[in-house]
Protein backbone atom coordinates (compact mmCIF):
# COMPACT_ATOMS: atom_id res chain seq x y z
CA UNK A 1 0.00 0.00 0.00
CA UNK A 2 2.79 2.40 0.95
CA UNK A 3 4.77 1.65 -2.21
CA UNK A 4 1.63 2.21 -4.29
CA UNK A 5 1.11 5.62 -2.70
CA UNK A 6 4.75 6.49 -3.20
CA UNK A 7 4.54 5.52 -6.87
CA UNK A 8 1.52 7.79 -7.31
CA UNK A 9 3.29 10.61 -5.52
CA UNK A 10 6.33 10.21 -7.76
CA UNK A 11 4.13 10.28 -10.84
CA UNK A 12 2.50 13.48 -9.60
CA UNK A 13 5.88 15.01 -8.92
CA UNK A 14 7.02 14.10 -12.45
CA UNK A 15 3.89 15.76 -13.89
CA UNK A 16 4.58 18.91 -11.87
CA UNK A 17 8.23 18.98 -12.95
CA UNK A 18 7.22 18.65 -16.61
CA UNK A 19 4.79 21.55 -16.25
CA UNK A 20 7.44 23.61 -14.47
CA UNK A 21 9.88 22.88 -17.30
CA UNK A 22 7.32 24.07 -19.85
CA UNK A 23 6.78 27.35 -17.98
CA UNK A 24 10.55 27.91 -17.65
CA UNK A 25 11.12 27.18 -21.35
CA UNK A 26 8.34 29.67 -22.23
CA UNK A 27 10.11 32.27 -20.08
CA UNK A 28 13.43 31.59 -21.82
CA UNK A 29 11.78 31.87 -25.25
CA UNK A 30 10.15 35.19 -24.31
CA UNK A 31 13.18 36.68 -22.56
CA UNK A 32 13.83 39.13 -25.43
CA UNK A 33 10.30 40.51 -25.46
CA UNK A 34 10.17 43.61 -23.32
CA UNK A 35 6.43 43.28 -22.74
CA UNK A 36 6.73 39.68 -21.53
CA UNK A 37 6.45 39.04 -17.82
CA UNK A 38 7.84 36.13 -15.87
CA UNK A 39 5.48 33.21 -15.30
CA UNK A 40 5.79 30.74 -12.49
CA UNK A 41 4.01 27.66 -11.32
CA UNK A 42 2.51 27.19 -7.86
CA UNK A 43 4.63 24.99 -5.55
CA UNK A 44 4.12 21.25 -5.81
CA UNK A 45 3.01 21.01 -2.18
CA UNK A 46 0.28 23.63 -2.70
CA UNK A 47 -1.21 21.78 -5.68
CA UNK A 48 -0.89 18.46 -3.87
CA UNK A 49 -2.60 19.89 -0.81
CA UNK A 50 -5.48 21.25 -2.92
CA UNK A 51 -6.01 17.95 -4.72
CA UNK A 52 -5.76 16.07 -1.43
CA UNK A 53 -8.45 18.31 0.07
CA UNK A 54 -10.66 17.72 -2.96
CA UNK A 55 -10.15 13.99 -2.52
CA UNK A 56 -11.04 13.91 1.15
CA UNK A 57 -14.11 16.06 0.43
CA UNK A 58 -15.35 13.44 -1.99
CA UNK A 59 -14.64 10.70 0.53
CA UNK A 60 -11.82 9.06 -1.46
CA UNK A 61 -8.84 8.12 0.60
CA UNK A 62 -6.50 6.75 -2.01
CA UNK A 63 -4.81 9.29 -4.19
CA UNK A 64 -5.25 9.00 -7.90
CA UNK A 65 -3.03 10.51 -10.58
CA UNK A 66 -6.13 11.92 -12.30
CA UNK A 67 -6.90 13.96 -9.17
CA UNK A 68 -3.64 15.82 -9.48
CA UNK A 69 -4.36 18.52 -12.03
CA UNK A 70 -2.37 21.62 -12.74
CA UNK A 71 -5.01 24.23 -13.49
CA UNK A 72 -4.75 27.64 -15.09
CA UNK A 73 -4.85 29.31 -11.67
CA UNK A 74 -1.61 27.51 -10.74
CA UNK A 75 0.30 29.43 -13.40
CA UNK A 76 0.99 32.91 -12.08
CA UNK A 77 2.17 35.87 -14.12
CA UNK A 78 4.46 37.99 -11.98
CA UNK A 79 5.15 41.69 -12.61
CA UNK A 80 8.89 40.91 -12.94
CA UNK A 81 10.86 41.07 -16.15
CA UNK A 82 12.39 37.82 -17.36
CA UNK A 83 16.02 37.18 -16.54
CA UNK A 84 17.41 34.56 -18.92
CA UNK A 85 20.15 33.49 -16.48
CA UNK A 86 17.67 32.98 -13.68
CA UNK A 87 15.44 30.89 -15.92
CA UNK A 88 18.39 28.78 -17.04
CA UNK A 89 19.14 28.11 -13.38
CA UNK A 90 15.51 27.16 -12.79
CA UNK A 91 15.68 24.80 -15.76
CA UNK A 92 18.87 23.18 -14.44
CA UNK A 93 17.17 22.67 -11.09
CA UNK A 94 14.08 21.14 -12.68
CA UNK A 95 16.27 18.86 -14.83
CA UNK A 96 18.29 17.72 -11.81
CA UNK A 97 15.11 17.07 -9.81
CA UNK A 98 13.68 15.13 -12.74
CA UNK A 99 16.87 13.05 -13.05
CA UNK A 100 16.77 12.27 -9.33
CA UNK A 101 13.11 11.30 -9.52
CA UNK A 102 13.73 9.01 -12.48
CA UNK A 103 16.56 7.33 -10.56
CA UNK A 104 14.25 6.72 -7.59
CA UNK A 105 11.54 5.27 -9.86
CA UNK A 106 14.16 3.04 -11.50
CA UNK A 107 15.30 1.78 -8.08
CA UNK A 108 11.69 1.07 -7.17
CA UNK A 109 11.25 -1.04 -10.27
CA UNK A 110 14.46 -2.90 -9.46
CA UNK A 111 13.19 -3.59 -5.93
CA UNK A 112 9.92 -4.94 -7.28
CA UNK A 113 11.79 -7.16 -9.71
CA UNK A 114 14.05 -8.49 -6.96
CA UNK A 115 11.00 -9.37 -4.84
CA UNK A 116 9.30 -11.08 -7.78
CA UNK A 117 12.42 -13.11 -8.64
CA UNK A 118 12.88 -14.23 -4.99
CA UNK A 119 9.27 -15.34 -4.73
CA UNK B 1 -1.49 22.33 -18.72
CA UNK B 2 -2.39 18.74 -18.17
CA UNK B 3 -4.60 18.34 -21.27
CA UNK B 4 -4.29 15.00 -22.94
CA UNK B 5 -2.36 14.62 -26.15
CA UNK B 6 0.98 16.34 -26.19
CA UNK B 7 2.96 16.11 -22.97
CA UNK B 8 4.40 19.29 -21.39
CA UNK B 9 7.92 18.12 -22.21
CA UNK B 10 7.09 17.69 -25.89
CA UNK B 11 5.39 21.09 -25.86
CA UNK B 12 8.59 22.52 -24.38
CA UNK B 13 10.52 21.11 -27.35
CA UNK B 14 8.16 22.92 -29.74
CA UNK B 15 8.46 26.17 -27.75
CA UNK B 16 12.28 26.02 -27.82
CA UNK B 17 12.35 25.18 -31.52
CA UNK B 18 10.06 28.09 -32.38
CA UNK B 19 12.26 30.45 -30.35
CA UNK B 20 15.41 29.16 -32.10
CA UNK B 21 13.81 29.74 -35.53
CA UNK B 22 12.71 33.26 -34.50
CA UNK B 23 16.22 34.12 -33.29
CA UNK B 24 17.67 32.78 -36.55
CA UNK B 25 15.46 35.20 -38.48
CA UNK B 26 16.61 38.00 -36.20
CA UNK B 27 20.27 37.19 -36.90
CA UNK B 28 19.52 37.09 -40.64
CA UNK B 29 18.03 40.60 -40.56
CA UNK B 30 20.89 41.92 -38.43
CA UNK B 31 23.43 40.41 -40.83
CA UNK B 32 21.73 42.25 -43.69
CA UNK B 33 22.04 45.49 -41.72
CA UNK B 34 25.76 44.93 -41.10
CA UNK B 35 26.40 43.92 -44.71
CA UNK B 36 24.66 47.05 -46.04
CA UNK B 37 26.00 49.50 -43.44
CA UNK B 38 28.63 50.93 -45.80
CA UNK B 39 26.72 50.67 -49.06
CA UNK B 40 26.41 54.09 -50.67
CA UNK B 41 23.30 54.86 -52.67
CA UNK B 42 23.43 55.90 -56.33
CA UNK B 43 21.99 59.37 -57.00
CA UNK B 44 18.20 59.05 -57.19
CA UNK B 45 18.28 55.57 -55.67
CA UNK B 46 16.83 54.81 -52.26
CA UNK B 47 19.22 54.26 -49.36
CA UNK B 48 19.09 50.92 -47.52
CA UNK B 49 16.97 51.25 -44.36
CA UNK B 50 17.91 49.58 -41.11
CA UNK B 51 15.61 46.67 -40.31
CA UNK B 52 14.45 45.48 -36.92
CA UNK B 53 12.58 42.35 -35.95
CA UNK B 54 9.64 42.36 -33.55
CA UNK B 55 8.38 39.22 -31.88
CA UNK B 56 5.01 38.04 -30.66
CA UNK B 57 3.48 34.88 -29.25
CA UNK B 58 1.09 32.86 -31.37
CA UNK B 59 -1.10 30.26 -29.74
CA UNK B 60 -0.88 26.98 -31.63
CA UNK B 61 -4.13 25.03 -31.36
CA UNK B 62 -2.53 21.73 -32.32
CA UNK B 63 0.21 21.90 -29.72
CA UNK B 64 -1.87 23.95 -27.25
CA UNK B 65 1.00 26.24 -26.41
CA UNK B 66 2.17 29.74 -27.29
CA UNK B 67 5.06 29.82 -29.73
CA UNK B 68 7.40 32.74 -30.38
CA UNK B 69 7.25 34.07 -33.92
CA UNK B 70 8.48 37.06 -35.87
CA UNK B 71 5.60 39.55 -35.92
CA UNK B 72 7.02 41.90 -38.53
CA UNK B 73 10.22 43.34 -39.85
CA UNK B 74 10.28 47.07 -39.22
CA UNK B 75 12.10 49.39 -41.62
CA UNK B 76 13.53 52.16 -39.44
CA UNK B 77 12.78 55.57 -40.95
CA UNK B 78 16.01 57.27 -39.99
CA UNK B 79 17.55 60.01 -42.14
CA UNK B 80 20.48 58.67 -44.20
CA UNK B 81 23.96 59.98 -43.42
CA UNK B 82 25.01 62.63 -45.95
CA UNK B 83 28.68 63.33 -46.41
CA UNK B 84 30.33 65.80 -48.80
CA UNK B 85 32.60 63.92 -51.18
CA UNK B 86 32.51 65.44 -54.69
CA UNK B 87 35.10 63.04 -56.08
CA UNK B 88 33.09 59.95 -55.20
CA UNK B 89 31.43 58.24 -58.20
CA UNK B 90 28.28 57.84 -56.06
CA UNK B 91 28.05 61.56 -55.30
CA UNK B 92 25.03 63.53 -56.51
CA UNK B 93 25.15 66.82 -58.45
CA UNK B 94 25.88 68.77 -55.25
CA UNK B 95 28.71 66.41 -54.31
CA UNK B 96 26.94 64.62 -51.45
CA UNK B 97 27.08 60.89 -50.85
CA UNK B 98 24.22 59.16 -48.98
CA UNK B 99 24.80 56.17 -46.72
CA UNK B 100 22.46 54.10 -44.47
CA UNK B 101 22.12 55.32 -40.89
CA UNK B 102 23.46 52.10 -39.40
CA UNK B 103 25.95 51.79 -36.56
CA UNK B 104 27.80 48.50 -36.92
CA UNK B 105 28.58 48.34 -33.19
CA UNK B 106 24.88 48.53 -32.33
CA UNK B 107 24.14 45.78 -34.81
CA UNK B 108 26.95 43.62 -33.43
CA UNK B 109 25.55 44.06 -29.91
CA UNK B 110 22.16 42.93 -31.16
CA UNK B 111 23.75 39.93 -32.90
CA UNK B 112 25.44 39.00 -29.64
CA UNK B 113 22.15 39.27 -27.79
CA UNK B 114 20.39 37.13 -30.41
CA UNK B 115 23.16 34.56 -30.29
CA UNK B 116 22.92 34.34 -26.49
CA UNK B 117 19.19 33.87 -26.75
CA UNK B 118 19.65 31.23 -29.44
CA UNK B 119 22.17 29.41 -27.24
CA UNK B 120 19.85 29.48 -24.21
CA UNK B 121 17.00 28.02 -26.21
CA UNK B 122 19.26 25.38 -27.69
CA UNK B 123 20.50 24.38 -24.24
CA UNK B 124 16.91 24.22 -23.01
CA UNK B 125 16.09 21.96 -25.97
CA UNK B 126 19.02 19.66 -25.15
CA UNK B 127 18.02 19.42 -21.50
CA UNK B 128 14.41 18.60 -22.31
CA UNK B 129 15.62 15.90 -24.70
CA UNK B 130 17.70 14.44 -21.86
CA UNK B 131 14.66 14.50 -19.57
CA UNK B 132 12.65 12.66 -22.21
CA UNK B 133 15.47 10.15 -22.71
CA UNK B 134 15.58 9.52 -18.97
CA UNK B 135 11.84 8.97 -18.87
CA UNK B 136 11.92 6.56 -21.80
CA UNK B 137 14.99 4.94 -20.21
CA UNK B 138 12.73 3.69 -17.39
CA UNK B 139 11.30 1.15 -19.82
CA UNK B 140 14.76 -0.33 -20.35
CA UNK B 141 14.92 -1.29 -16.71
Amino acid sequence: MLSNRLSILMEQRAAWLSAKTQITVENIANADMKSARRKEIAPFVAILHRSHQARTNTGKLLSDVKDFKIKGQDILTTPDEISREQEMMQLTRATTDHDGLMSIIKKFHQMYRTILVKN
Amino acid sequence: MSDKGISPLTKSLYISTAAIVAQNQRVLVLSQNIANADVKAMPGQEVYRRQLVSFHNVYDNKIKASLLQVKKIIHVQAEPIKSYSPGDPMADKEGFVRQPNIKSIEEMTDVREASRSHESNLRAFERILLMLQNTVGLLKG
